[in-house]
């Protein structure tokens, strides 16, 4: 409708890769399974091995520069946990190289805690790079799709659903208020950040008047369309498994009992 | 014929705060009855309870509304007050004004599979409801996409559609045609024509313009002050029966409308088809580049092209016009044509892509929006997005102070424009949001006459305007129009245009023809 500026974030891109044609349960399925294994280990080696993997995915997705481009809003939460595990994981194991009182605080770094940090980047750079890869390639209304054929009570689906698909018209409705009022001469374009931000506070009275109403015409309209008339409402194009995905499957679970397999008996 | 589908029994309803005393009644004494596949219109000024009636046939009324209803209606053989909203709705379909209102999901596929999937119905039962209705509006092309990438219409016919897929007795259509241009209004009556004829589905339509409804109506209901005042076949129906309150008429017309060459009949005569009208406008585009000698225009557009970001299309093509000093000059065309994107350059809310915009002689390139406003005032469609203070008087002052007038100045002007616009009753510390349609239309308009600006642009000044309402904001144009100021109005509503236009300009796929 308006003229947008490029879009920030990380948002649904549509493609056609064998990763966007996966299910959104696997997806899911993937990365409940991902994150549980990066959470029985801390060594580094199964790590890499599971990011490795995150990156072929990302690779094969077509995605790849706009998944690294999406990690990189990560980077101030990486080095804060770097520093922290660094610093005061208290991991005493291997030789100390740092040491400092500060005031109150006593900090010191040792060969462990450095290994200790590394892993905790590792862990964090798979659960959030395969979480940005999992919204990169998968339509909210497909994923709601699938919880509700989950058997997530369908409540929280559909709000979750409508909650996701009204962030489109909020920001509509909000882009109308502001060509409003700037043609009633308010000055949005001009003027320091903390003006503007002050000039937003004008929006605040028409959005939540907006919001409101809006609230309320949705509701009669899901009332007048049967909202709530059957029991459990019926799935219309519910996503099913398809070969690719119980291939993905197979794939997952072998991968799963091979990092099982190299936790308990080769590394120890 | 049976027993009637719907039978409202010696209706009242008030609505529990909304201004004075005589407001509050919406409805009184109203009976009615409608039978299995009529198709009736409703018509009437704002404010004569048409909404509030068609609300008590699916059961808002009296459940999701704290008003207090008197009488009895009954759908289909139940008491509506004795059942509930969605079980109402397996009977009727209620589409409302405004189609975003009603959107719940986020793609048209799961919005026409929302209703009968509340009902528990089988998958393979859905697709075929879908497909089938789907393929009797002509609307298979937009399965898929997502609703946000709809015009109007298009989601004004998805709107629709969601309905009809719960196999409804009657559907309820809440001025549907608003926003669309005559042809789109015209096809999309054929199509929802074919439907109700094959299914046998009662039709009952809200709408302002009648002309187009004539032949797909039965029978015309008129209402006026929360009564219906005529109820009979179209054929009988004259346009005396149109214009209510003949007080009430004179009240709201300026001398204006009376020096105006047209009679404002033409919205109301049965008699004349509406095609012949809209060929009307066309010929005065000859017209389009007249320059009165002497006089150099406010604003001179040229060679204006936009595409938006996300789109491959542009939706205008190399636009050059120009508008003078002191002229009225109405914008139309097809929906989704450019009229509403064009405007918006005239104040610098979008910036061409090539080409430039000239007010006074000054390109607007390097000015805000902001700046712009104290020469060219955009009042934009939909004045729930217009309006944001919370009273009438802060309203109408935001735009003065934020020019930068005296408050003394601001005072006197608010007052000025207050008494113009016939607003006064509404009072200076009136709620704007508390209005109706027309009234907050008119404190819209108002607030950007405050400016006094040289030139004011209107987007769709008409929507949801009753006849009324519509003469009176044309004498209004012609008013200003005295005032030297230069009017520039989009508008499908082309008997609207006629009662106080000097010259069309007419836009067909981006292109100025």
């Amino acid at each position: 409708m308006k003229g947008q500026k490029k879009k920030k974030g990380i948002l649904y891109i549509p493609g056609d890769s064998p990763v966007h044609s996966l299910d959104p349960r696997t997806k899911l399925l993937m990365l409940v399974v991902f994150s549980i294994m990066s959470f029985l280990t801390t060594n580094l080696f199964v790590m890499v091995l599971l990011l490795v993997c995150i990156v072929a995915l990302a690779y094969t997705s077509g995605l790849f520069d706009k998944w690294v481009y999406s990690l990189r809003l990560l980077l101030p939460l990486i080095i804060f946990v770097f520093v922290m595990d660094l610093f005061f994981s208290h991991e005493s194991a291997g030789a100390e190289f740092f040491s400092a009182q500060i005031w109150f605080i006593h900090a010191y770094a040792t060969e462990g805690s450095l290994y200790f940090s590394a892993s905790m980047i590792m862990r964090l750079l798979i659960i959030a790079g395969f979480s940005f890869l999992f919204i990169m390639t998968t339509k909210y209304s497909d994923f709601v799709k699938s919880l509700q054929s989950m058997k997530v009570p369908h409540i929280i689906s559909f709000s979750l659903g409508y909650a996701l698909s009204s962030t489109t018209t909020l920001s509509r409705d909000a882009n109308n208020v502001i060509d409003a009022q700037k043609s009633r001469g308010l000055e949005f374009d001009r003027g320091s950040p903390v003006k503007k931000i002050d000039k937003l506070l004008s929006l605040f009275i028409p959005m939540t008047v907006i919001m409101l109403n809006r609230s309320n015409q949705v509701s009669d309209a899901m009332q007048c369309r049967g909202y709530g008339n059957a029991e459990k409402p019926s799935l219309y194009n519910a996503p099913v498994l398809g070969a690719d995905d119980i291939m993905a499957i197979i794939v997952i679970a072998f991968f799963t009992v091979l990092i099982i397999i190299l936790i308990h008996f080769v590394i120890i | 014929m049976g027993d009637p589908l719907v039978t409202v029994d010696s209706l009242s309803y008030s609505y529990p705060y909304f201004g004075t005393e005589e407001k509050r009644q919406a409805l009184s004494c109203v009976n009615l009855e409608i039978q299995t596949g009529e198709r009736v219109v409703i018509v009437g000024p704002s404010g004569s309870g048409k909404s509030t009636l068609i609300q008590t046939f699916i059961g808002l009324i009296p459940h999701s509304r704290s008003g207090k209803m008197q009488g009895r209606v009954t759908v289909d053989g139940v008491d509506t007050s004795v059942t509930t909203v969605p079980l109402l709705s397996k009977t009727v379909g209620f589409v409302f004004q405004d189609p975003d209102h009603q959107m719940v999901t986020s793609e048209v596929d799961s919005e026409l599979a929302f209703g009968p999937e509340q009902s528990g119905l089988d998958p393979e039962i859905i697709e075929e409801r879908i497909s089938r209705v789907a393929g009797m509006l002509k609307m298979e092309h937009l399965r898929g996409r997502e609703i946000s990438d709809l015009s109007w219409g298009e989601r004004q016919k998805v709107a629709i559609a969601s309905v009809l897929v719960m196999r409804p007795k009657m559907v309820v259509l809440d001025e549907p045609l608003s926003g669309l241009d005559m042809d789109s209004a015209a096809r999309l009556l054929d199509h929802l024509g074919t439907i109700v004829k094959t299914w046998n589905i009662a039709v009952v339509i809200v709408e302002h313009r009648l002309d187009l409804l004539k032949d797909f109506m039965d029978r015309v209901v008129v209402m006026d002050d929360g009564r219906i005042v005529y109820d009979g076949p179209v054929v009988d129906y004259s346009a005396e029966a149109m214009i209510p309150h003949p007080g009430e008429t004179g009240r709201v017309l300026h001398a204006g409308v009376a020096c105006s060459s047209e009679p404002f009949l033409p919205e109301v005569c049965f008699s004349e088809s509406y095609l012949s009208r809209t060929d009307a406008p066309q010929t005065h585009t000859s017209e389009l580049h007249s320059h009165p000698e002497g006089v150099s225009p406010i604003i001179e557009v040229t060679d204006v092209s936009y595409t938006y970001p996300n789109s491959e299309k542009p939706v205008l093509n190399g636009v050059s016009a120009a508008f003078n000093p002191g002229e009225v000059v109405f914008i139309c065309g097809p929906n989704g044509s450019g009229k509403s994107t064009f405007i918006k350059h005239l104040n610098g809310i979008l910036r061409p892509d090539t080409g430039c915009v000239l007010v006074s002689g000054v390109d607007i390139g390097g000015k805000t929006v902001a700046e712009n406003a104290a020469t060219v005032s955009l009042v934009g469609q939909h004045a729930d997005y217009q309006l944001f203070e919370e009273t009438i008087e802060r309203e109408l002052a935001f735009g003065p102070r934020n020019l930068g007038m005296e408050e003394g100045a601001i005072d006197c002007s608010i007052d000025e424009i207050m008494e113009l616009m016939d607003m006064t009753h509404l009072g200076r510390k009136g709620r704007p949001l508390k209005l109706s349609m027309g009234e907050k239309q008119r404190v819209a308009i108002a607030s950007h006459l405050v400016m006094k600006t040289p030139v004011i642009v209107l987007d769709e000044p008409t929507l949801g305007l009753d006849i009324n309402l519509k003469l009176h904001l044309a004498s209004l144009i012609i008013d200003l129009k005295k005032r030297g100021k230069t009017v520039i109005v989009v508008t499908h509503d082309q008997e609207f245009a006629r009662l106080c236009a000097d010259r069309f300009i007419r836009f067909q796929e981006g292109f100025l023809v």
